[in-house]
């Protein structure tokens, strides 16, 4: 809590528009990607109500942001050898994160939590992690998340 | 994110944080619902389970509540309990074996030098489907008494690799008198003590590496690195490791174990972290408050223990009853080292061979969609997507119990299992207050993973990687 602390304590400092989190734009769009998001592929697909943005970080984990069409991130799913940084993903709801692991003690296995605004499902073990977190109140009308992959 | 970790990189990160919270507004506080419970021993009712759009707040992982919903309709108690010996055919595939008639009695005590029993049971914690074992933990070369300690619901995973045990368990004196690990490939001095960030699915410990001699049953691995969870080696978590870990494990609370025995295929945990530096995960720290991403060889990473064996090291089996429909308060089973090393670890005459990556990966087919799957006993229920099962509080609940099934593809070869599995209505099982459950299912997206409930009324065995394991080179996972 204390480096969450120190980042919120930075945030202050720092006049910066926001990176790929759920919530903003997407990483694919006019932003530059963060370290721990660097494109090695970069694919925008789109449908009706929104569109998919898929990256690949440098440790080799699939990141897809699925935003509306006023490009908002609504929710976002990986999967891959490790888990990525969820701080960097997950943004201004990186704190909802931690609370629903911090809930219940769930030993080694998933969690498919909700936490304030922020619905969290963690998946897999070392070397094969998925995972997927959206926001419900963000997510368009026709979207169906279980969908979303 | 970058290899090397210096406070420039880590000021990045922290700044990434922070263009996110300045950007985005708002502060992204938990809402009404971080501060309901504490971690294990919760079994009220969490919240109502009100509006649609607040459900499912609670958890498929989580360990299960009281059932929340519908708040007037208290499953469970009424009707089921003197009629859980009902039915004992809760499962319906056709490859059991069927010797554990007395599951609900104690097991015999183990004769055999290759085994130690496992419990599921709610010891620690209002927890469901985790298999635990008991481990002795010695300095290493010692045997006295003084310097060993016996740790019982150790969380028996054969999903990830190495023993990590909370300080507070072994005791302070012992934990101290463990010799630290050092020896990180880019620490030019050579004698920093490793510490270790290990990423799980819903959190992450953190704590030194040390030695330790691990015996469990009979058998014992001499002076292997161990995880020391808890201590205050290390007081200060790296960001990095926050930011992709989320929650801490270093509690017998938030664990709910007193640590993790993992057993998965590989000998050490993180075998490509010898070759180039992974971050978040070994660090070398010349002070306790100075730690910087660290290159580890293998015989210096956190150990499986059973490939640290002297004999019986090329695998597991674990054997668990098969369990009736409504499940058991508790149960007993086997944990059994090595694969036909000895005439009580032979592979049946005609398993089922699946051959798995080094991480346990292979695909299974459901509903006419293949997607990634593991088998693993640190996960607590089957996992897989189903958009017609019925979901309450995070857990599959239909009304009546679903009998499915699903195809496991070995990755290589031809070789498909089908197997059938039950799912029944999660929140009711909940209200038996039960540690054990054949048939709780949760939703997953992209993944499907045989958790425990798949363990039960099987004799799962694991081999490890690159050894011959019966009439078959790991690694595999069979049945």
């Amino acid at each position: 809590m204390k480096s969450i602390r120190i980042a919120a304590a930075l945030a202050l400092l720092s006049p910066v528009v926001c990176h790929a989190t759920l919530g903003a734009a997407p990483s694919a769009g006019t932003h530059t990607p963060q370290p721990a998001l660097r494109a090695a592929a970069s694919v925008a697909t789109s449908s009706p109500s929104y569109t998919v943005h898929e990256s690949t970080t440098t440790d080799g984990v699939t990141i897809r942001e699925y935003a509306t069409p006023s490009n908002v991130v609504f929710a976002v799913t990986w999967q891959g050898p490790t888990r990525p940084d969820m701080r960097a993903l997950l943004g201004r709801y990186f704190p909802n994160f931690v609370a629903a692991g911090q809930r219940v003690a769930r030993g080694t296995g998933p969690m498919i939590a909700r936490d304030g605004e922020l619905q969290i499902e963690s998946f897999g073990h070392p070397g094969v992690f998925a995972g997927r977190a959206y926001v419900p109140r963000l997510v368009p009308v026709d979207v169906k998340v279980e969908a979303l992959q | 994110m970058k290899r090397l970790l210096s406070d420039r990189s880590l000021l990045a990160v922290l700044i990434a944080a922070s263009v996110a919270l300045t950007a985005c507004g708002g502060g992204g506080g938990g809402g009404g619902e971080t501060s309901d419970s504490p971690p294990v021993n919760h079994v009220a009712p969490a919240r109502p389970a009100s509006a649609p759009s607040a459900a499912s707040p609670d958890t498929a992982a989580d360990a299960p509540r009281t059932p929340s919903v519908p708040s007037g309709n208290e499953p469970g108690s009424g009707t089921g309990i003197s009629g859980n010996d009902q039915n004992p055919a809760g499962k319906n595939d056709g490859d059991k074996h069927d010797g554990n008639k007395t599951d609900d009695k104690p097991p015999p005590t183990p004769v055999a030098v290759n085994s130690v029993p496992i419990v599921i049971d709610n010891g620690v914690g209002r927890v469901v489907n985790m298999p635990y074992i008991s481990v002795t933990f010695c300095v290493p070369g010692t045997q006295a008494e003084s310097q060993c300690a016996t740790v019982d619901h150790m969380l028996l995973d054969t999903g990830s690799v190495g023993v990590r045990v909370m300080s507070t368990a072994l005791g302070v004196a012992l934990a101290s008198n463990l010799p630290a690990q050092t020896g990180a490939t880019n620490d030019s001095a050579g004698n920093a003590p490793l510490a270790e960030c290990a990423t799980f699915a819903s959190g992450y410990t953190w704590g030194a590496i040390r030695r330790a001699d691990i015996s469990m049953g009979g058998e014992t691995a001499n002076a292997i690195p161990i995880q020391l969870l808890g201590d205050n080696a290390n007081p200060t978590t790296p960001s990095e490791c926050v930011a992709r870990g989320g929650a801490a494990m270093n509690t017998v609370e938030a664990l709910g174990a007193n640590g993790i025995v993992g057993i998965g295929h590989l000998a050490s945990d993180y075998p490509d972290a010898a070759d180039r530096v992974l971050s978040p995960l070994y660090y070398y720290c010349p002070t306790s408050s100075s730690c910087t991403p660290a290159r580890v060889p293998h015989d210096k990473q956190t150990a499986n223990p059973i490939a640290a064996f002297a004999t019986d090291n090329n695998g597991t089996i674990v054997r668990l009853p098969t369990l009736p429909p409504l499940g058991r308060a508790s149960v007993t089973g086997e944990l059994i080292f090595g694969i036909g090393t000895r005439a009580n670890n032979a592979l049946p005459s005609w398993p089922t061979f699946l051959a798995v990556s080094d991480r346990g990966a292979f695909t299974s087919s459901y509903k006419d969609r293949s997607m990634t799957s593991i088998i693993d006993s640190g996960s607590n229920a089957l996992f897989f997507p189903d958009a017609t099962l019925p979901v309450l509080a995070g857990w599959y609940a239909p009304a009546v119990a679903q009998n499915l099934g699903a195809t496991m593809m070995s990755n290589t070869g031809n070789v498909q299992s089908t197997i059938a599995f039950s799912i029944a209505n999660a929140q009711n099982l909940f209200g038996l207050g039960y540690a054990a459950h054949d048939n709780l299912g949760a939703p997953a997206s992209g993944m499907f993973i045989w958790g425990l409930p798949f363990f039960y009324g099987r004799d799962v065995y694991t081999a490890l990687s690159g050894v011959q394991a019966g009439t078959q080179m790991g690694p595999y996972v069979a049945f």
